[in-house]
């Protein structure tokens, strides 16, 4: 049955060459431009080297202090006496770990300049990320402690600093006037991942920084792993009681607090929220679907018109069929079984128009050592988008078509 | 002739709905993109109104150090970059420097003119760091330390919508809420820091002298100053003040940033529209041509009956623009939505025009998908046309 379907579709497909060339190209475009997005979004939010554990993570990224009207408002990163004094005593995550945004730093080579991108962590950093280590080991608990000025480094900044082959183990490396020594080397870290990107690592101690004083807003950001997906709902439990205990010393412009650990889809969905309203995770995923329902309506519009108009060509073969005892429904069947085979052959072009278009994106650079790649899932939705956009663009025209009249459809006349 | 073809729509509606809307949607995403461009592209002739080919930016992160312990700094690294002979003039600012990312406003004014103004705290030499031409007065300098009312500068759009015409300097205009006055004492050309793609925004800079949060140090360098002398300059700065965290980048680096992060959200939506319009007239071409040829017997008819092959061109290409009108009024009546409910807050004249340009590419697109297919079915002689197998 299926055999004959798709042989009557590639007959169909080489009756005339302009249409479908029109249908493939709508299709194509769509669907390669669907996966790319679906890839990046993949990429973007989903785990990946070196944050393995991004989907059991939550990143605490603000601390929000306001006046008691909200006339005046403060959103900073999290600061260390807050970390030392109260994030610390958590009980519900598995591990924590923390690391500032990060700075530019600029070192130079001979007379070549060079931007250093350093971050200053804690030694749990090593453990809630999984750095693949090319040489060398990252810094314990007692090396923070003690703030030795140890270094671990990029492959690139290696390459950069110390030449293609060298082993920079041991060796000293100066930049933003400071001196550290090299104790490990990894792979490069995708930009995309921004908690754990950056050129250099340094233990957060050699900062000298300040923790006596109550300061909850600093430069830090801080990954509370959970064991699973589930604890989260206890974590953000505990988080809150914690910050609601509180006290905001009394001659402080700011009299309320909040500091929410996020989901990265909810830190994307705060954009859209006030303050420290619970981000909108659900209106968000439904914009996104709606963006992109209407980003496929215009190429399903227009196949649904060429196909509306396209079943005068076949009006005498409906018309031998019908006549031979072919019910309606039989028909429409076949005419959106056929539709679909088409948009699956033009979702196999459309994806390999994504590959090059991944391709491009990754060789622009604009996001450093991005690294985009499929996934199974990604290949899933590509297939659910075909048979949806097939069955969308081919259910009208074959309502249309299984309605005519057998005499109409015989005579090949206006329908 | 338009109430005929009218008719003649309406009788085929079920037909022809799926190609109103088709032609609808179409209209939409030309009045997006269209609107999105001139939104962009309105200022980009305009000029900057300052120089930053050899300015170099340095951003000083002065962690937790005091107030008065910055400003000391100050002095001392002023000293040391008035000693370089590679440096032409250097300035102090706040972080909204010129392709940077932050943004200070402050209300201003006068006689009940009440404006949003970006707000620029800049030290004496940031005029001429930046070149920045001066339209009436004078900078500020020295000469305004002991006057009890700050002195500003104001650029030439804010001058224009207090003063009008009229001279502005050594007149006196207050911060929101009558609070803080100001003394203008010059005029600079508009100020367009968001860079290339940058609107014209109101703006006037302050003197400023003590201030915790002058952190970025502005050097304007000359031919002399190279990779070698930046890096002397560099371990100089950080021998000074070595708690602190330096960095140097240069403006001519951040423009070019700058411009391809406002260039490419533009280039996205705009390359995607164009291949879904293309996408849509080669779909509208092949169905007017489907429909068309399938009107021969209508042709043979009209054509024997004395009409010449303009006139059936004419009448095919009247439907499609017909259809394409009411279409177009459907779509106008969304796309004015946006001015009069302001939404996102973008003036009415970019709504406009962009209605304006895509009302010219729709029926530009419908009259071509319609020509060729029209003029090829013109063509038949009456003879073959009449003739129904």
């Amino acid at each position: 049955m299926l055999e004959n379907y798709i042989k009557i579709t590639w007959k169909v497909l080489g009756r005339n060459k302009f249409f479908t060339f029109v249908s493939l190209f709508g299709i194509t475009f769509t669907i390669g431009i669907l996966l790319v997005l679906t890839t990046f979004y993949d990429n973007m939010l989903g785990p990946g080297y070196p944050e393995v554990n991004r989907s059991r993570t939550l990143l605490l990224n603000l601390v929000s202090l306001h006046n008691e009207d909200y006339s005046s408002n403060r959103m900073n990163p999290v600061g260390l006496y807050f970390i030392e004094k109260y994030i610390k005593d958590l009980q519900s995550p598995e591990l924590i770990s923390f690391a500032t945004i990060g700075e530019e730093t600029t070192t130079f080579v001979g007379d070549k300049k060079l931007s250093i991108y350093l971050k200053h962590t804690d030694a749990n950093f090593w453990k809630t990320n999984q750095f693949e280590f090319l040489e060398g080991l990252p810094f314990n608990q007692q090396q923070v402690t003690q703030s030795q000025q140890l270094a671990i480094i990029t492959e690139t900044t290696r390459n950069d600093y110390f030449g293609e082959t060298a082993s920079a183990i041991g060796e000293r490396l100066e930049t933003g006037n400071k001196s550290y020594t090299v104790i490990g080397v990894v792979k490069d870290v995708p930009g995309n991942f921004l908690y754990s990107y950056a050129d250099m690592y340094v233990p957060y101690t050699i900062q000298n920084l300040d923790i006596t004083t109550v300061n909850f807003t600093g430069n830090f950001i801080v990954a509370l792993q959970a064991e699973t997906r589930s604890d989260f709902v206890k974590i953000k439990e505990e988080m809150s009681h914690l910050v609601s205990r509180i006290e905001i010393p009394a001659d402080w412009e700011f009299t309320k607090m909040d500091a929410k650990p996020m989901t990265l889809m909810e830190t994307i969905s705060r954009v859209f929220s006030r303050y420290d309203d619970e981000p909108p995770v659900t209106a968000v995923t439904i914009g996104l679907f709606v963006a992109m329902f209407f980003f496929m309506l215009l190429p399903a519009l227009n196949l649904i018109n060429l196909n509306s108009s396209r079943i005068l060509e076949r009006a005498s073969e409906i018309g031998v069929r019908k006549a031979f005892g072919a019910s309606s429904r039989t028909l429409a069947t076949q005419f959106i079984i056929e539709n679909v085979i088409l948009t699956l052959i033009g979702g196999i072009f459309g994806f390999i128009f994504s590959v090059l278009i991944l391709n491009w994106i990754e060789s622009l650079e604009l996001i450093p050592h991005l690294n985009l790649h499929f996934d199974y899932s990604v290949f899933f939705i590509a297939v659910a988008l075909c048979v949806f956009f097939g069955v969308l663009s081919g259910v009208l025209p074959a309502l249309r078509m299984s309605k005519i009249h057998i005499v109409h459809a015989l005579k090949g006349q206006n329908l | 002739m338009i109430r005929h073809i009218t008719t003649l729509i309406w009788n085929q509606k079920r037909k022809h709905i799926g190609l109103s809307f088709e032609i609808f949607f179409s209209f939409m995403v030309l009045f997006g993109v269209f609107s999105l461009l001139y939104y962009n592209f309105q200022w980009f002739f305009q000029p900057l109104g300052f120089e930053y080919e050899q300015v170099w930016n340095v951003t000083l992160d002065t962690k937790d150090a005091e107030e008065e312990e910055v400003n000391a700094m100050r002095e001392q690294i002023s000293q040391l970059m008035n000693s370089y002979s590679e440096v032409e003039s250097h300035a102090y600012s706040h972080v909204n420097i010129p392709f940077g990312f932050g943004t200070n406003t402050w209300g201003l004014e006068l006689d009940g003119v009440d404006i949003d103004a970006d707000v620029f705290r800049v030290s004496d030499g940031y005029v001429r760091t930046f070149d920045m031409p001066i339209i009436e007065g004078r900078n500020f300098g020295p000469e305004d330390d002991g006057t009890d009312i700050q002195p500003i500068l104001i650029t030439q759009i804010t001058k224009e919508k207090f003063f009008g015409e009229e001279a502005a300097v050594g007149k006196t205009i207050y911060g929101r809420g009558n609070e803080t006055p100001f003394r203008i004492v010059g005029v600079v050309a508009d100020f367009r820091y968001k860079g290339t793609f940058g609107e014209v925004r109101h703006g006037f800079f302050i003197r400023t002298k003590e201030d915790r949060w002058m952190n970025q140090l502005l050097v304007k360098t000359n031919q002399g100053a190279d990779a070698r002398f930046e890096s002397k300059m560099l371990k100089e700065l950080s021998m000074l003040a070595p708690d602190w965290s330096i960095d140097i980048d240069y403006f001519s680096d951040m423009k070019d940033n700058n411009f391809l992060m406002s260039l490419l959200p533009v280039l996205i939506f705009g390359i995607i529209s164009a291949f879904l319009i293309f996408n849509v007239s080669l779909g509208l071409f092949g169905v007017l041509w489907q429909n068309i040829s399938k009107r021969r017997e209508e042709i043979g008819i009209r054509r024997s009956m004395g009409a010449t092959k303009r006139e059936i061109t004419t009448q095919f290409i009247g439907e499609i623009i017909v259809l394409a009108s009411f279409s177009v009024l459907f779509g106008i009546f969304f796309a004015v939505q946006f001015p009069l409910l302001n939404i996102f807050y973008i003036a009415a004249e970019v709504y406009i025009w962009g209605i304006l340009a895509a009302i010219v590419a729709i029926y530009l697109l419908v009259f071509l998908c319609a020509y060729f297919p029209s003029a090829q079915a013109a063509k038949l002689h009456p003879a073959v046309a009449l003739r129904d197998e």
